[in-house]
């Protein structure tokens, strides 16, 4: 301590309201000093060493200014800038008094008082203590009887002298071993990233900014520490490290705090500087969740606190190679939280006083303040010549908004912590960790969940919409959204509009989410209890329609709408392909639609049948055609929406591939990926040859040296058995995607192993194609995309859309519908009349 | 048809007294209060729900709506805001809990506005809309509302379908609220001889209506001043 430096002044004001008796307030502070020999101590440096010296009397006057002269309105401002003023007046540690109370009067009950003392001579605690006293003498001097104080055993000057002999004896060595080990490493010095100017002697210039941390938000914080056996000091610290942390981007932060030191009963009610402080040094490196920084602060408070004897001062001797000119020793930061401690004087009102530090010790410092009501204030003290005023204004807020993130998420990493704005570096551009200015409408902060499948993607679409929030996660709580109830039952009717599903209130605000809607719309339970099919208007009287949707991503839910257009006199059957329940996936479609047709004999035991498939389901529709005419039956028309015959070409491999297996004593699973994969090193090479036969064609046509460098360089590996051209889609069967790009899902593959491996066999019965006219012309494979050559009758309709549009897009669904309902009335009115 | 309040908006300037067989209506504007200072008599849990809303208008008009209600309650209870516990009801209705009173209130919020409905031991429920033009009403008619009164709507001309549409649904959401059941089980009320109705007017371009249990009673408005 830099003896005389007003930097280590404990300043300490109130106002008091009321009519205060001076002359027995300044009895009862001079019966204090008279107590206390602290207050009676000076100090003198005699060759190294501090010499105390106890002067058996020192007479304080409470200095009292009038206020009266100035204006009312002023007097508020005059008192602060009073106040200041002498906050920051130097004690000279070799003469008493290194203590001073002041009084400045504003009008006849309304006063301020200023209590001013040097750290040397107290610390915290003694300003409690002080006030107790202070209460108590002021109490009796009133009242006129004798003041009931409780003695005092033991004077700050007999403790000194204690301690010291107890660390010489014990815990010196171990404890200073402990600190040096601490802080081996080269110290980080902290340097904001604003640019701030480097200062060659430590400048004790300061003031400070003040707010408060509301009541909800301190239990918050506090019910954040004891989660983790932590206080709520723990807490802040940690959250100070943070916030440092996003404007310097250091990886170590040393923070000190004081810790009052008083290790024996006996000095518990004595005034005197027992305050230790303890530089706190914690790694923050590799973006730890905040609760995981927690965890290291609380181990780094733990040790600390087991060596805390050391006088910080010693300390400071020892590690003096570390020490940087121009900042506080060691630490940089300083934190304290003092508890709530009321103050009264007999029966004036007597409440906090604010007024700016124009000193501070270190860089920066916070000091909290609990609140009898439950809040905190806060002050955030800086140096003058280090900081700008709005540089510590920002910091302060963005240190309160912080604390409310982390109590609304404490689960997150401490560098995505968002924040608005950070501060710009020295030339104006923002720092890498800036995160964007959130502005009113704040981004959502928590983890986004895309969607899954197409219902939700549906179910997103529609919130979006209604709720006009974008984007919207699949877990998002409705009502955190800002959703009501009116709105709700627009989104429920919105959905009975688009999915033809209705969801019940109940259903809706059970759990509010997307995620728990689709799945009540899908009505994802145990597999066990569902059921393959979903009848839609069942009561009709004409020929149903069995219709394999193939649908195994999104559930199929453009079937309530064909159906509905088709008619709601003709029940229609939406049959879910296998997987969509959790069920088991059969390999191959033979297989599929065998399984199926059980279901298709207790919906309808007898023909004439309808049937029909989107995808991979019209294959499985097409063998169930087949077999049912070889049973038999009667199909009255087959009608297969995006169904690729191409793969019928692939007939002689299967069967080559079905002698080599048969050869080798292959099983069927193992035969199936023979074909499989030689089928599409040809698929590769077909596509290989036809983009260079375009690409010559383009060259002759419009020679460039661009195209035709690379293209050379593919003509030589034209033979090769790697293929130049990358070729993931499996004709006749595209794994649904939605609008987002969701993940494919896992039944992606084997419905394409399964599709690929389909080589349709002839059938008799009448066929419509419904080709989705924005995917690739099936003229390529033939007039009816290679049907033609096994089917007996075959129409080809074009319907709208591409692939996965026409039956995810309501519009396309219902074109689609009508062409359908076209289909079956021509087909069954070619049929003769029988009886039925 | 609804009775429509010609009860004006007082300002408050005092804290009314609340005598027996009185509903007092409170209206305020969640935008000109102040969060911060609002949110300081929030407790825990509403504070931690409160951090939970997505946006930031959200939050704030949550802060401030819980505020004014502990605010109000507070006056009418004479006990600290901070202090007052809510509990919640068999269906979710929030009620008090832990004070020697038969004070019940109900409360509702659109946009920018809330309105707080005060009476001693009747059931009590509020409920406020602002009108939007983009609202498709007369499916929401046919979807949620009985027949008759769907097919009524139609038959208005169009100019005035909104304003028969809010009309019934915030009776109808009144009533279920003061019921204590909300609309979870769909929008059926079913003892509606149980209910008086009032329509108000707290803001233009807002419908909102009060239903009370029973009937003699008297309706006073205020507007909330800070």
């Amino acid at each position: 301590m830099t003896p005389g430096n007003p930097a280590y002044n404990i300043p300490v004001a109130y106002r008091i309201r009321g009519a205060p008796d001076i002359a027995l307030l300044e009895l009862s502070v001079n019966q204090i000093v008279q107590r206390h020999e602290v207050w009676r101590t000076t100090f003198r440096e005699f060759e190294g060493d501090a010499i105390q010296e106890i002067h058996p009397e020192s007479r304080i006057r409470i200095s009292t200014t009038d206020l009266g002269q100035v204006p009312t309105e002023d007097r508020e401002r005059e008192a602060e800038r009073l106040v200041a003023q002498e906050a920051i007046q130097p004690f000279d540690l070799c003469q008493l008094p290194l203590l001073r109370v002041s009084l400045f009067k504003l009008d006849d009950h309304n006063y301020v008082l200023l209590i001013n003392f040097h750290h040397i001579v107290g610390d915290g605690v003694s300003v409690n203590l002080l006030f107790n006293e202070l209460d108590l003498l002021y109490r009796s001097a009133i009242a006129g009887t004798t003041p009931a104080l409780p003695e005092l055993t033991v004077q700050y000057a007999d403790f000194a002298a204690w301690q010291r002999a107890e660390l010489l004896r014990t815990r010196y060595s171990s404890q200073l071993e402990y600190w040096r080990r601490q802080f081996e490493k080269e110290l980080p010095v902290l340097e904001f990233a604003t640019g701030e100017r480097q200062l060659l002697r430590q400048s004790f210039s300061g003031s400070n900014v003040n707010f408060s941390l509301p009541r909800p938000l301190v239990q918050a914080l506090m019910s954040l520490g004891l989660q983790e056996s932590g206080t709520l000091f723990i807490t802040i610290l940690t959250a100070i490290q943070v916030i440092l942390l996003r404007y310097s981007m250091v990886e170590e932060i040393v923070i000190g705090t004081p810790i009052a030191n008083r290790p024996l009963p006996e000095v518990d009610r004595s005034i005197g500087n027992f305050v230790n402080v303890v530089a706190l040094r914690c790694d923050l490196s590799g973006n730890p969740l905040f609760l995981e920084l927690l965890r290291r602060n609380k181990e780094v408070a733990l040790n600390s606190l087991t060596n805390k004897d050391i006088p910080f001062e010693l300390l400071v001797e020892n590690l003096k190679s570390h020490h940087r000119p121009g900042h506080n020793p060691i630490f940089q930061i300083l934190l304290q939280i003092l508890p709530a401690s009321h103050v009264g004087i007999g029966d004036l009102s007597v409440t906090p006083f604010d007024f700016e530090l124009k000193a501070t010790q270190t860089d920066l410092a916070l000091h909290l303040y609990e609140q009898a009501g439950g809040e905190i204030l806060a002050r955030l003290q800086y140096c003058k010549d280090l900081f700008a005023a709005e540089t510590i204004e920002g910091l302060s807020r963005n240190f309160a908004q912080l604390l409310e993130e982390i109590c609304r998420n404490p689960h997150q990493k401490i560098l995505e912590i968002p924040i608005p704005a950070l501060p710009l570096t020295s030339d104006g551009r923002p720092e890498q960790n800036v995160v964007p200015d959130a502005g009113l409408q704040a981004e959502p902060v928590r983890a986004y969940e895309p969607p899954r499948n197409s219902v939700q993607s549906h179910l997103i679409e529609i919130w979006e919409e209604v709720l006009q929030r974008k984007p919207i996660g699949i877990r998002d709580d409705y009502f955190e959204l800002g959703g009501h109830s009116l709105l709700a039952a627009k989104i429920v009717s919105l959905i009975s509009e688009r999915l033809g599903y209705r969801l019940s209130f109940g259903e809706f605000f059970t759990k509010p989410t997307i995620e728990n809607h689709a799945l009540a719309l899908t009505g994802a339970k145990s597999p066990a209890r569902q059921s393959p099919s979903v009848a839609i208007h069942p009561a009709g009287t004409k020929t149903p329609v069995l219709f394999f949707h193939g649908d195994y991503v999104g559930g199929g839910f453009f079937c309530k709408t064909l159906a509905s257009v088709i008619g709601t006199d003709r029940p229609f059957y939406a049959i879910h392909p296998h997987g969509l329940q959790g069920d088991y996936v059969p390999p191959t479609i033979e297989a599929m639609a065998a399984d199926r047709l059980k279901v298709i004999r207790e919906i309808q035991p007898r023909g004439p049948y309808i049937l029909g498939g989107y995808c991979n389901g019209a294959f499985s529709a097409y063998h169930t055609a087949r077999v049912l005419r070889a049973a038999g039956e009667e199909v009255t028309v087959l009608l297969m929406l995006y169904a690729d015959g191409s793969n019928m070409r692939f007939r002689w491999l299967k069967r080559l591939t079905g002698v080599a297996s048969a050869l080798r004593g292959e099983d069927e699973a193992a035969s199936l990926q023979r074909f499989l994969r030689t089928r599409q090193r040809l698929v590769d090479r077909e596509d290989m040859t036809r983009y260079y036969l375009r690409t010559t064609a383009d060259l002759i046509r419009r020679p460039s040296w661009e195209k035709a460098a690379p293209f050379l360089r593919r003509v030589g590996r034209l033979f090769g058995i790697k293929s130049a051209v990358s070729s993931t889609s499996a004709r006749g069967s595209v794994p649904p995607t939605d609008a987002r790009g969701a993940p494919y899902s896992p039944l992606g593959k084997p419905y394409a192993d399964a599709c690929n491996s389909f080589i349709a066999e002839e059938c008799d019965a009448p066929v419509v194609l419904l080709w989705p006219r924005e995917e690739k012309p099936l003229a390529r494979r033939g007039p009816a995309a290679g049907w033609e050559k096994i089917c007996r009758q075959i129409e080809v309709v074009e319907v709208p859309g591409h692939h996965h549009s026409c039956i995810s897009q309501n519009a396309n669904v219902v074109q689609t519908g009508q062409a359908m309902k076209k289909a079956i009335q021509q087909a069954e009115s070619l049929l003769p009349i029988t009886s039925s | 048809m609804i009775p429509s309040s010609a009860v004006p908006w007082t300002p408050a300037l005092q804290h009314p007294s609340l005598r027996a067989g009185e509903v007092h209506v409170w209206r305020a504007s969640l935008s000109e209060n102040d969060p911060a200072e609002l949110g300081q008599l929030l407790s825990t849990g509403e504070w931690m729900r409160a951090q939970r809303f997505h946006f930031a208008r959200d939050r704030a008009r949550f802060m401030c709506g819980r505020g004014l209600l502990r605010r109000i309650l507070g006056r009418y209870l004479d006990l600290d805001p901070r202090n007052l516990r809510f509990a919640e009801g068999p269906h979710g209705k929030p009620e008090l809990a832990g004070v020697d009173s038969s004070l019940r209130f109900n409360l509702s919020h659109s946009d920018d506005l809330m309105l707080l409905a005060v009476t001693y031991t009747r059931a009590v429920g509020i409920d406020l809309e602002l009108m939007r033009d983009n609202m498709p009403v007369e499916t929401l008619a046919d979807y949620y509302f009985e027949p008759e009164d769907a097919w009524g709507l139609r038959l208005l001309p169009p100019a005035q379908r909104m304003w028969k549409f809010y009309e019934l649904w915030t009776s109808t959401e009144a009533r279920l609220k003061a019921d204590g059941v909300g609309i979870a089980r769909g929008l059926k009320v079913l003892e509606p001889n149980r209910w008086s109705l009032l329509k108000l007017t707290p803001a233009e371009g807002y419908a909102a209506a009060l239903a009370v249990e029973g009937e003699d009673f008297h309706v006073a408005c205020w507007s909330w001043q800070k």
